[in-house]
């Protein structure tokens, strides 16, 4: 009884720090993945092939599997803000930037 | 002569600290943990924040403070990463050719009562390539 009572904690405890971890990497990898391609790109036409590029070293590096990743940016011109949401285990993070207007 | 050795009591007492010491613990590493990941957060809105007011407030290679402020403030309120935080600090300067942004968001701890406080600076600046 005793021994069950002081495993009780660590079930949760694994849990919660899987969590944890998910939104960790989901937020890294959010940030550097969207950084890296609004780097990288000259035209709004490159934007979904520069992400998937991007993404896919930042999620061997964490040990992380994506779950799905979206990608929005309007009528995708020059300028607009891009909104990349990514999913890791169901941890989301949500970053956004804008390419240069000219 | 055979000695006995006996004792009496319950070991519940250890047990309830030890208890109590994980579930401090628990607490005290996912706030670290959580700050962690709100600090990503918050240093990809500010990075991405003074790149679209710099952008859009240069004049001759030197950024203007006015449309550099304006800009970071369109940015802060339209796009959907800044709208997710809780800002209390927007620090807009210019530095000769520089343009510099502190920005600081309320953090509240998923598992305990309270909050922080998470400041993050960010600088752009352009460059002429040959």
């Amino acid at each position: 009884m005793w021994l069950t009572l002081l495993l009780l904690p660590v079930g949760p405890m694994l849990a919660l720090y899987g969590q944890l971890s998910n939104q960790l990497a989901a937020e890294s990898i959010a940030r550097h993945a969207l950084r890296g391609t609004i780097l990288s790109i000259t035209d709004p036409s490159q934007l979904p092939g520069e992400m998937k590029r991007q993404l896919a070293p930042l999620q061997a590096s964490w040990g992380k599997q994506i779950s799905s990743y979206t990608l929005s940016c309007g009528n995708c011109a020059r300028g607009n803000i891009i909104t990349l949401k990514v999913l890791v285990g169901s941890a989301e993070a949500v970053q956004s930037a804008a390419m240069a207007p000219r | 002569m055979r000695l006995w050795r006996r004792d009496d009591g319950t070991i519940a007492p250890l047990v309830a600290a030890y208890l109590a010491l994980i579930v401090m613990v628990i607490l005290l590493s996912s706030n670290v943990v959580s700050a962690m990941a709100y600090s990503h957060r918050v240093q990809g809105v500010a990075d991405a924040a003074i790149v679209y007011g710099h952008d859009r407030s240069l004049l001759i290679g030197k950024p203007q403070i006015a449309t550099l402020r304006s800009s970071v403030t369109i940015f802060l309120q339209t796009a959907p990463s800044a709208k997710r935080l809780d800002l209390v600090v927007v620090n807009v300067s210019v530095s000769g050719e520089r343009s510099e942004l502190e920005l600081c968001a309320l953090l509240r701890y998923p598992l305990t009562l309270g909050s922080g406080v998470v400041c993050r600076r960010a600088s752009a600046q352009s460059f002429l390539l040959p």
